[in-house]
């Protein structure tokens, strides 16, 4: 075959600029570590990395999410023991008000401590994170949960939610706990109730319910756990109905404030002057609050009167406060266990998040990191054809006819 | 001759001078492109008679040979179309595989950060740093997009000036063809027979370089030494000495890209479709295919992106009690969707229609482009086609009036105004400029919606153990008739607040507590509702179409008048008619239900119930008051449905004593009737719709028996009769249906239902669900989240968006929809590399096949030039041979 001599040279070239081409791309892999430079090197693999890669991101923030969660758990569970140690005190103020010996005035000695306790477990119920959110208001965090109402009781202005923080793709885990399931929602003893004022009253300034308490429980078992209703009509009288079958049990009587009413063994105070329409709850519940407990407890207390029925009304009172406080505690308690469950699993998780991201970056670097001993040989080897290229080129090419004529 | 020995020497030294010249030539064109080697070509002379024989007469040049095979230079050129037409794509598809692949550039790490900072959101819902964050990484993702975007259509610009290029090369290409032509067609006619080797090197020479544009063939017109040269499928460029003009010109069906087209007499028309081959071809090939195809899906995952986050956000509450809105721009603002549709250019005038493409379900979109053709007969008759399998997606006719809408694959073309004509076209790129038009909508911190707009709570008094979770939003918008639900209608409220009061332990009922002192029923009601312990009860309906139609037609709650018995309620009889419109398919279907007179609600609501698509309830509310009893020997005696209730003796039938004997009394309970009293009056309930048969026994006494309105505020009485002792009556009970989408309700008189009963949707765009075991007097209250600031539940719902299969008909995330362009377009580019090697590799063989006839080798032409010389040199010496000869004879006569 007739090999033209232009042929020759561009031959030449042109296998040199492929060899250099190939060069330079495994230099670039050398030095990049990469064995995939564009997704056109290997499609495939490149679209799985891209896969994996995500994936790592996704399992970073996950481990991420872990060692926060771990975090507020953690200063809830603080928060819990030290608020269980003021419950323990209360009891003992309870279990020493029960000493019949008392007079008068040592149980308002008691009721004054009782009285700082309530406002020291109130302050750490309303306990704040590092950002300000309350720990324990549900989904309110920029709510007091635990707030005065117009009535001077506390009341819990927060809500059931919990928040939930995403851990693995399909596990969520609650971050937080709402103060109505750990300190309200406590089981009670013998069945109670906690007053309310409807929000819609018109009165100005609001007229007030007190906690109250009950003085003839069995009276107030017959009822529950029907719920009650006090209303003012125009003319400063008051009716009490049972809310859900509409049934008169008091009707216009003369509202007289400061003066104690006492209804279906359930003895509270409306203070303030109620105008016409304004309307108040008497709500049976098998459940009490915390904070309630203690402020029936001060309520009792304050109301003692030193007679044989009075020290009776106190120590049925103290009864029920002692074991509706050991209920709280209890489910303190259980709120803690909870707590504790769940840090054991978000270590459990963590250390699960952390396998699998080694386990990823080895898929990973199997898929795109080159291996250096044979990416290194084949840049010798390409080196040795260029070499021989070049030298055959221009051994070939001063060949010539022409230098002999 | 007489010359004879001379005139051999010099023919020789003139042959062989001319052959030195062929090979210099040859020489001083060795790096000529398209330079075809030259041969003198020798013959000996002819030869004189002469005694002795014929003698020969020395020699000269016949022709001068131009070494060229017209076959292997076709095959020049076709090669050279392919390795071009490879080359092109290859270096238009490596550019895009690079723009997506790279961690700098490509979408991946702009999306992760973006979900990352949901959910840190999620993570600390009320941190402004961490909101500050997410705007910013949503502002990074956003301008990620369009980058993106712009540089795939920088991308198409590109290749409109490449085209351009190609087009100017191929008309100036064009023009010296035809000039060569016709000096060739000259140069043959004075040769006589001897080619313009040159000539004919410069044409061939042009012809490849044409090649490298575009496919071209070319056709020898007989004598004259032209050519005809036709591209693409036949397109002719050159015919005999006049060549034709092409163009690069605005694309009549994509405003934003350019067609080639061929001008003749001054008219242009589009032959891209008819080209191929060459660069033109695979700038054409990679646009059409790969880039188009790119930019569609980028548009599209920006665009299932937007409206995914927005429909979710939108169910969010933001930091300041609002509802969440959009996060993105709405996707279907009204410029933009008017853009996603366009006109084609050769449209009949007056070309004055509007039109917009909505995204309706942006789970189902395609990448592909559409074309809505009005192809006749009549000048609203159209056809949707799906550009991408050619598909016919839809054939109809607008029906004149404006606006009108059909719906394909996702989306919705609604027509606002304008005249359409037979032929005219329009070009539906739903997602094309997805990525472009994407933004963001949210500019401050507090209006990033991580909370949910609801909350539940249980009572503090419940005494059961039942559990209410904290509600799931769906809509906040009907999505069928796009209206804000009424819940929703007031900014930073939740109206009315609802209670879920349980009446017994299996029934609940939800009011209105707008005062919580007296809760009012709601409209439409939701009363009667059966409670079942053990499963999670879904409390409200999740079919936006659902509506709610209840029995208050003449006959309903009415007391008859009483009499001796038989006990009857009073209902007449009726013919309900039932349509039930098929969603999926319009299909309308009929049925109708005979009511016998006097049925009870129950079995009125088990007949409905048995219709697909109806949700019956039934219940019955009586009240008895004002029991007179005359204090006789006999004392006032109650028979409920056949239940005599016999007090001790001496206590006197009040409300307080009889309620316990309903409740006590074991076939009552069986037939779900109970009672509850208030101490003045008796209350009796049949949860099921049983009619309630109420009987006066002893003598001389009444009661007074009322039916109650269930839908009014504080349940008044609505028709009351006294019933004295011998007489009876029976109450029939209410019916409150719920209705799916697509079911109408009429009757043929107006007695239980009436005869067009109007209903109310009663869709309410949420969900709770409650479980466990709720006891009477429970109640549970829905109401707005404000102040819910530390609730994470919308920031998880949107982060959690990132894993979620939400492209092409719910398969794909967004991430393994942007994964897939890459695949792609890395796999279309790894091909190309081979192709392109292959392609190169041919182009080479053919090269070398031409070079070894055509090409010059200069130790070949050095060889001939010692040859050349020799011969010369010897013709030289004949020469000289011949004058000593004569010199020898002229000096012998000296």
């Amino acid at each position: 075959m007739r090999i033209s001599t232009q042929q020759l040279f561009n031959r030449g070239l042109e296998s040199m600029q492929d060899v250099t081409a190939q060069l330079q791309k495994t230099q670039l892999q050398l030095s990049s570590g990469k064995k995939i430079l564009t997704p056109a090197d290997d499609p495939v693999a490149s679209t799985r990395i891209l896969e994996l890669n995500q994936e790592l991101n996704i399992n970073a923030q996950f481990q991420r999410n872990v060692e926060l969660a771990q975090g507020s758990l953690e200063l809830q569970d603080d928060k819990l023991g030290s608020i269980n140690v003021v419950v323990q005190r209360v009891r003992e103020l309870m279990v020493a008000a029960g000493n019949g010996a008392l007079s008068k005035n040592d149980l308002s000695a008691i009721s004054s401590e009782v009285k700082e306790r309530l406002e020291q477990l109130a302050g750490m119920l309303n306990s704040q994170d590092a950002s300000g959110e309350y720990l324990f208001s549900g989904f309110q965090g920029g709510t007091q949960p635990f707030q005065k109402s117009v009535s001077g009781s506390y009341v819990y202005k927060g809500d059931e939610g919990n928040r939930f923080v995403q851990v693995e793709p399909s596990v969520s885990i609650a971050s937080t706990q709402n103060g109505k399931q750990i300190f309200q929602d406590v089981a009670v003893d013998k069945n109670t109730f906690y007053t309310a004022a409807n929000p819609r009253n018109q009165a100005n300034p609001p007229a007030a319910i007190t906690t109250g308490m009950i003085v003839n429980q069995e009276e107030y078992d017959a009822f529950y756990p029907n719920d009650m209703k006090v209303t003012f009509n125009g003319s400063g009288q008051y009716s009490v109905t049972d809310k859900s079958t509409g049934r008169e049990i008091l009707t216009n009587q003369p509202f007289n404030p400061n003066q104690p009413i006492v209804v279906n063994g359930v003895m509270f105070e409306i203070t303030g002057t109620p105008v016409a329409g304004d309307s108040f709850f008497v709500e049976s519940s098998a459940k009490q609050g915390l904070l309630t407990t203690v402020e029936k407890f001060i309520y009792a207390l304050d109301n003692f009167v030193a007679s044989e029925e009075g020290r009776a009304i106190l120590k049925s009172n103290l009864d029920s406060s002692i074991s509706n406080l050991d209920n709280a505690e209890t489910s303190i308690l259980e709120a803690r266990s909870q707590l504790g469950a769940r840090m054991n699993t978000l270590q459990t998780t963590g250390e699960q998040l952390k396998d699998v991201e080694v386990l990823t970056k080895e898929i990973l670097s199997d898929l795109e990191s080159i291996d250096y001993a044979e990416t290194v040989s084949l840049l010798s080897v390409q080196q040795f054809t260029l070499e021989a290229a070049y030298s055959s080129f221009s051994r070939i090419t001063s060949l010539n006819l022409f230098d002999r004529l | 001759m007489s010359g004879g020995l001379i005139g051999i020497g010099l023919s020789g030294l003139r042959a062989h001078q001319t052959a030195l010249s062929v090979t210099g030539n040859n020489v001083s064109n060795t790096n000529t492109p398209g330079y075809s080697r030259q041969e003198a070509i020798f013959v000996d002379n002819q030869s004189l008679l002469t005694g002795a024989g014929y003698l020969g007469q020395g020699v000269s040049l016949s022709t001068i040979r131009r070494n060229a095979e017209e076959f292997i230079n076709t095959q020049l050129r076709s090669d050279t179309t392919i390795y071009n037409e490879r080359k092109v794509f290859l270096s238009q598809a490596s550019s895009v595989d690079n723009l997506l692949a790279s961690t700098t550039t490509g979408l991946t790490p702009a999306m992760s950060a973006f979900f990352q900072a949901f959910q840190g959101g999620a993570e600390d819902p009320t941190s402004i740093p961490q909101r500050q964050l997410l705007l910013s990484q949503s502002e990074g993702l956003v301008s990620r997009f369009k980058s993106l975007d712009s540089r795939l259509n920088s991308q198409l610009r590109t290749i409109d000036f490449e085209m351009e290029a190609a087009v100017s090369e191929i008309n100036s290409l064009a023009k010296s063809l035809a000039k060569l032509n016709q000096s060739i067609s000259v140069a043959v006619g004075a040769g006589q027979g001897d080619m313009p080797n040159n000539l004919l090197d410069e044409r061939d020479e042009a012809l490849r370089k044409l090649a490298e544009y575009v496919t071209v063939s070319a056709y020898p017109q007989d004598s004259t030494g032209q050519l005809n040269i036709f591209i693409g499928n036949g397109q002719p460029l050159v015919l005999g000495n006049t060549a034709a003009t092409m163009a690069a010109v605005q694309s009549p069906t994509n405003s934003s890209q350019k067609e080639i087209a061929l001008v003749v007499s001054g008219v242009s028309k589009i032959i891209s479709n008819e080209l191929s081959g060459g660069k033109i071809g695979g700038l054409l090939d990679f646009r059409n295919n790969e880039l188009t195809n790119s930019i569609n899906s980028l548009g599209r995952v920006a665009l299932v992106l937007a409206d995914t986050i927005n429909k979710q956000h939108s169910l969010g509450m933001d930091l300041e009690n609002n509802l969440g809105g959009n996060y993105f721009l709405d996707v279907n603002e009204t410029s933009v969707a008017q853009r996603r549709i366009s006109p084609n250019g050769q449209n009949l005038p007056p070309g004055d229609q509007i039109m917009q493409i909505n995204i309706l379900d942006s789970s189902v979109l395609t990448t592909s482009d559409y074309e809505l053709r009005f192809d006749g007969p009549n000048d609203d008759d159209f056809n949707i086609i799906r550009l991408s399998d050619g598909q016919r997606m839809l054939k109809s006719v607008l029906p004149g009036v404006y606006p009108a809408n059909v719906e394909i694959d996702g989306f919705q073309v609604q027509f606002d105004a304008g005249t359409f004509k037979q032929g005219d076209r329009f070009t539906i790129q739903p997602t094309k400029s997805g990525a472009r038009d994407i933004g963001l909508q949210i500019d401050r911190v507090e209006a990033i919606a991580f909370s949910a707009p609801i909350r539940a709570e249980a009572e503090i008094g419940n005494t059961g153990n039942a559990t209410i979770n904290l509600g799931k939003m769906l809509d906040v918008t009907n999505p069928l008739t796009n209206q804000i639900l009424p819940a929703f209608s007031v900014p930073g409220q939740f109206t009315p607040p609802m209670q879920i009061e349980f009446i017994s332990n299996t029934i609940y009922r939800v009011m209105d507590v707008s005062d919580p002192a007296n809760p009012v029923p709601l409209n439409p009601p939701i009363n009667n509702q059966l409670y079942r312990p053990g499963i999670s009860n879904v409390l409200f309906s999740a079919d936006p179409g659902e509506i709610k139609v209840s029995a208050t037609g003449t006959n309903t709650a009415q007391v008859p008048v009483p009499g001796a018995g038989p006990f009857v309620n009073g209902y007449g009889a009726q013919n309900l008619t039932i349509l039930t419109r098929d969603v999926d398919t319009g299909v309308v279907s009929s049925q109708t239900l005979t009511i016998a007179a006097n049925s009870s609600a129950e079995t009125i609501a088990n007949n409905l119930q048995a219709v697909p698509g109806i949700q019956a309830t039934a219940y019955t509310q009586v009240r008895l008051e004002n029991f007179v009893d005359n204090g006789d020997a006999s004392p006032l005696e109650l028979t409920i449905n056949g239940q005599t209730l016999t007090l001790p003796a001496s206590t006197p039938a009040s409300p307080d004593a009889l309620v316990d004997l309903i409740n006590n009394n074991s076939i009552l309970m069986n037939q779900k009737i109970f009672a509850v009293s208030n101490g003045n009056r008796l209350e009796i309930y049949s949860s099921t719709g049983k009619d309630i048969q109420v009987e006066v026994g002893g003598t001389g006494d009444s009661v007074d028996v009322s039916s109650i309105d269930p839908y009014s505020p504080g349940a008044p009485a609505l028709s009351t009769q006294t019933v004295t002792s011998g007489t009876g009556v029976s109450v029939g009970g209410a019916i409150d249906l719920t209705l799916a989408d697509g079911i109408t309700l009429t009757a043929d008189v107006n007695s239980v239902f009436t005869q067009a009963p109007v209903g109310t949707s009663s869709y309410l765009g949420f969900q709770f669900e409650i479980k466990g075991q709720p006891k009477t007097g429970d109640s549970f209250t829905i109401k707005y989240n404000d102040g819910g600031v530390s609730d994470n539940r919308n920031a998880l719902a949107l982060a959690n968006l990132e894993r979620a299969s939400t492209i092409g008909g719910g398969v794909i995330s967004y991430a393994e929809a942007y994964s897939q362009i890459i695949e792609e377009i890395g796999t279309v580019t790894n091909r190309a590399r081979l192709d392109t090697d292959a392609a190169k590799a041919l182009l080479e063989q053919s090269r070398s096949n031409r070079e070894a006839i055509s090409g010059v080798n200069l130790d070949e032409e050095a060889g001939k030039l010692i040859q050349f010389q020799a011969a010369y040199n010897a013709s030289a010496q004949v020469v000289s041979i011949a004058r000593q000869l004569f010199d020898t004879l002229i000096n012998s006569f000296r």
